[in-house]
């Protein structure tokens, strides 16, 4: 045994190439994806990365950290051993790594500027929920729902439409961040709203009479005891300019709460008036609803026209009932450009929101930047550490409202990647990182989808999908009704 | 699309049948050229036939029930009249028949019950949903070729591998998010996942019944009886055989099919000889035939040789399937309007039913990219389509285009398309095609295409005033004459308010022309029931199609 263990410990060494008189060169390394400098928390996957370039022969990569601990990596494609990886960050949680990379080009080694990664003190959940869907037109093929595990590379499926042929889904969304209040979309003939409370699922059908459309855009009620949904009747229209492709139109739109134990949806006129009511979300304390208005507008002619506001409507929780005025908190025409997506995080501190030079879609908006709303003193601040010069849209916040994740097509314009960024208390956001895949570069390359709603999570999501399966496919829905 | 990698061959063999899927595929990609597609489909049928021989053999030699053998091979042959039979389902087949010949070879019972019970759920998760006719074969080898005991061995091997029929895809069903149904008859056997493929089950009964049912066929000795029984069952199947396949084919479907291909592989000629020898008549079929006409510079001429369906033979309206944007796509390629395009071909490949993805349409994305100047968006296309088989030296001579405008610029296609494209943006219009056409003319006024489109469409649409209206638009396009559609057309609007024996056209108007016109009137004038007259002699005017063509 020993004998083999030295035999394999020689081939070991044999086989690693070391580093021998490197020049220095005072730039960082072309690295994919770009993790120079970014803030991560303690216990994420292992951020392998490619070097990028022509002629690599061999890269080597020494981590070190300040309270000791060291990782060294080598070969052509290397990846960090996740339980060494998962010491060094433990250990040095609140501090910063640093990383040293050196290429093997035509014999000689090059050795960059040494990086750091900073390590948050602040943890993050369990997981992230998201969708894959292919970024296309009106058509789509396969798509599902997907739980992603941050400590690890784990995807599991939660819901893929290969179980009900045809089927749609969409609009997953939890209670802050945790899978026991959960609320999901499925459209197509078997469609139906499911909401999930503490593992016992109810299938809606939320069309009725007096309401534009099925519920879209959800978001829960800190108690649990309402969601606030959108009802929307959207199109879309198509491009022709080389720059764009899509273009997703509201005709028209407003805003409901609908409250799970009594089945009724809660209306209030003010919320659903000719404007565009929509993107509903409740304040951290619940006692507020926020969500975006337009003017109504001719659609198709002046859909450039249609720019939202952020605005805000009293809400009582314990009466279920709405204020008698609408504040506007910022307004389209002081900026000249449309908000969409606002999320409060869920200490009360921020709002944050997506900003577009108009409409509601702003995945398909490259000028659509991440903005951070100062609840308490009313200021406003462009977020230049996360945006980038393309499309920044999609965002929520983790449980303790330390991290962000937002959907990004920076990554080459059309395929959505999610990138994950920190915020302290004290409102400094660090650089973000690109969600760590083990061979990132093959992985994003090869995905021929995007990824759409991030959304935290702080355990996993234990849908049952027999009884998914079953009550889609029973048609069997339980009809929502107005509360009068 | 197949690729030549492991994530790919990982990705299609993880689910029940996944392995005949991916040999499904590697054959699929030889399709691009129909000879070796007949020639892949004909040798598996011909393998089928042999292996299903081999077999019955064994349970019963019968020789004079020989051409018994060939119906499940012609019965998959029925099948593969409809496209929508995936060669996947085949392979499953074969391979389990594969495994009842390895079990045949193996003589010493417990050791050959034994790996047939555990090759039932591997041929399950290998080969998907036919791997029962492996168990039921084994079963009738061991009554009729072992003739071993029935014993407790026997009862138990039958009882748990009837068991494990039912419970394989059960099991599947904690793994996979499937139905239980598609678990059962194969996942990607039909192209359409809701439609069982009962095709296949009537061939695998085939296969069953035939070999058990010839034991009560008696064994002939006259050798006279021999070959009139042989050619009896050979003339029957022949014509049966004829007629159903025959039956079974559509016929304009396989003509739709047909156009398409052409379009896609750009054989122009094709397409015109294809319509010499048969008039085209489905609104797709009529717009790849106009877009070859247009290609060869003579739409504005021969439009009217050719049956004319409407606006919708021209610029097909957007149906959600995942053919018609392909053909549909390519016109609006060669047209210059890049982003319809490039949503026509996203579209044709998001609807295919089985979730499989097209190399064809990579390539075209690649391009439409490419020319929008999205290059890492076409360089994400050409990487995968780098590890095809038949695209891959065209992805990697595409790769050194990337982000090189000049290059771009002086491509033969690309940089005349992009020269061609809309510089201002605006939101396409389903109902303004006509609009989008000559907008993209007053872009780009050496975009004769566009303008012999525009000119098209307002007379298919029979709108003679915009006709007239845009006509002028061409004079500088570099017509040695006026083509016979539009003197056609513009001798029909003179001679509304002029007589043209008096009156000399302000065109250059054939005189032939002229007096066909005149020919045309008199029938008009004096024949009560004109229009089959009129089709004979006059069918390829726009006359004809102005005043019979709906």
């Amino acid at each position: 045994m020993n004998i083999a263990k030295s035999f394999l410990g020689i081939i070991f060494l044999v086989s690693c190439e070391h580093v021998t008189s490197p020049l220095f060169t005072n730039t960082y390394p072309s690295i994919y994806p770009d993790y120079v400098g970014v803030t991560i928390p303690a216990t994420i996957a292992p951020l392998n990365f490619t070097m990028l370039g022509d002629g690599i022969e061999s890269i080597d990569v020494v981590v070190k950290a300040n309270e000791g601990g060291e990782l060294h990596e080598s070969g052509i494609d290397f990846s960090f051993s996740p339980k060494e990886w998962r010491k060094i960050l433990e250990s040095n949680r609140g501090d910063s790594i640093m990383v040293t990379v050196c290429v093997k080009k035509e014999k000689k080694w090059i050795q960059y500027r040494d990086f750091p990664l900073y390590i948050s003190k602040d943890s993050i959940d369990y997981g992230l929920v998201y969708r894959l869907v292919a970024p296309g037109y009106e058509v789509y093929s396969k798509m599902g729902i997907y739980q992603r595990e941050l400590r690890s590379y784990t995807q599991k499926t939660l819901f893929e439409n290969t179980l009900i042929t045809g089927s749609c889904v969409n609009c997953h969304s939890f209670k802050k961040a945790s899978p026991d209040y959960s609320s999901l979309h499925v459209r197509g003939e078997k469609g139906a709203t499911i909401i999930t409370i503490n593992g016992v699922p109810e299938f809606l059908d939320t069309r009725t009479e007096s309401t534009l459309s099925n519920f879209v855009y959800p978001y829960w009620h800190p108690s649990g005891k309402y969601i606030a949904y959108s009802v929307n009747n959207t199109r879309q229209a198509f491009h022709m300019g080389k720059d764009e492709r899509v273009e997703v139109i509201d005709m028209a739109s407003d805003i409901i709460v609908y409250q799970p134990n009594t089945k009724r949806i809660l209306t209030n006129s003010l919320l659903a008036t000719k404007s565009f009511e929509t993107f509903p979300a409740f304040s951290a304390d619940g006692r507020t609803l926020f969500f975006c208005s337009a003017d109504q507008k001719a659609i198709p002619e002046e859909y450039k026209e249609v720019k939202y506001s952020l605005c805000s409507i009293a809400f009582d929780p314990e009466k279920g009932t709405f204020g008698d005025h609408i504040d506007t908190l910022i307004s389209t025409k002081s900026m000249n450009k449309s908000i969409s997506f606002p999320r409060p995080s869920y200490d009360g501190k921020y709002l944050m929101f997506t900003l577009s030079d108009y409409g509601n879609f702003p995945i398909w908006h490259k000028e659509a930047d991440l903005w951070l709303f100062n609840l308490t003193n009313k200021s406003l601040k462009r977020l230049d550490e996360v945006n980038s010069n393309d499309t920044e849209s999609y965002h929520s916040w983790s449980s303790n409202s330390r991290w962000f994740v937002f959907s990004s097509r920076r990554d080459g314009g059309l395929y959505t990647r999610l990138y994950i960024a920190s915020i302290n208390e004290d409102g400094f956001v660090g650089k973000p990182f690109l969600l760590p895949q083990k061979e990132p570069l093959t992985y994003y390359d090869e995905s021929v989808y995007s990824y759409n709603v991030p959304e935290f999570v702080s355990s996993p999501v234990k849908w049952n999908l027999r009884e998914m399966e079953n009550g889609l496919t029973s048609n069997k829905r339980t009809h929502v009704t107005i509360q009068k | 699309m197949f690729l030549y990698t492991s994530d790919y061959f990982i990705d299609r063999i993880s689910h029940p049948g996944g392995l005949s899927d991916y040999l499904g595929n590697f054959f699929i990609q030889f399709y691009i050229y129909s000879w070796a597609g007949a020639l892949i489909l004909s040798s598996l049928l011909v393998l089928l036939q042999i292996m299903f021989v081999w077999i019955a053999n064994r349970m019963n030699k019968n020789p004079a029930c020989y051409p018994l053998s060939l119906l499940p091979a012609i019965a998959y042959w029925i099948l593969f009249c409809d496209e929508n039979y995936m060669l996947s389902g085949l392979i499953s087949l074969l391979l389990n028949l594969f495994a009842v010949i390895l079990s045949i070879k193996i003589s010493i019972r417990s050791i050959r019950l034994i790996s047939c019970f555990v090759a039932i759920p591997i041929l399950y998760f290998f080969s998907g949903g036919c791997f029962w006719v492996f168990v039921i074969f084994v079963i009738l080898l061991e009554i009729y070729y072992w003739r071993e005991r029935m014993d407790s061995r026997w009862w138990m091997f039958v009882l748990t591998s009837f068991l494990l029929i039912v419970f394989s895809p059960l099991i599947a069903k904690c793994f996979y998010q499937y139905p239980l149904e598609r678990l059962w008859w194969g996942i990607g056997f039909y192209r359409f996942p809701t439609i069982p493929p009962y095709g296949q089950f009537f061939v695998c009964l085939l296969l069953i019944l035939i070999p058990v049912s010839t034991r009560f066929f008696p064994l002939l000795s006259s050798m006279k009886k021999y070959t009139l029984a042989i050619i009896l069952q050979l003339f029957l199947i022949l014509i049966t055989g004829t007629y159903l396949i025959n039956t079974a084919a559509n016929w304009d479907k396989e003509e739709v099919m047909g156009y398409i291909h052409s379009v896609q592989m750009q054989q122009w000629d094709r397409i015109l000889v294809m319509a010499d020898e048969k008039n085209p008549t489905s609104p797709i079929s009529v717009s790849c035939l106009n877009l070859a006409l247009a290609k060869k510079s003579v739409l504005a001429d021969k439009m009217f040789s050719y049956y004319q369906n409407g606006v919708e033979g021209l610029l097909p309206t957007f149906e959600r399937d995942f053919t018609s944007p392909l053909s549909t796509g390519e016109i609006y390629y060669h047209l210059g309007m890049i982003n319809t395009a490039q949503r026509f071909v996203f579209e044709a490949m998001e609807a295919i039913p089985d979730y499989q993805k097209s190399a064809y349409c990579f390539k075209r994305l690649a391009e439409t990219n490419i020319i929008n100047g999205q290059y890492k968006v076409a360089g994400k296309y050409l990487k995968m389509l780098k590890q095809t088989l038949f695209y891959r030296s065209w992805a990697m001579e595409v790769l050194a285009f990337l982000n090189d405008e000049e290059k771009i610029n002086k491509h033969p296609d690309w940089g005349e398309l992009k020269r061609m494209r809309f510089k201002q943006d605006f939101l396409f219009s389903a109902n303004e095609r006509d609009v989008m056409l000559g907008l993209l003319f007053q872009n780009n006024k050496s975009n004769r295409m566009a303008f012999e489109y525009l000119i098209a469409y307002t007379l298919l649409d029979k709108n003679l005033e915009h006709f007239y209206r845009y006509y002028p638009l061409g004079r500088y396009l570099g017509y040695n004459h006026i083509p016979k559609s539009y003197q056609e057309a513009l001798l029909f609007m003179w001679c509304q308010n002029h007589n043209p024996l008096r009156e000399r056209t302000p065109w250059s108007i054939n005189p032939k022309i002229i007096e066909r016109l005149q020919g045309y009137a008199q029938i008009c004038i004096q024949q009560k029931n004109s229009e089959p007259l009129l089709r004979n002699d006059f069918g390829d005017t726009y006359w004809y199609y102005l005043h019979f063509r709906k």
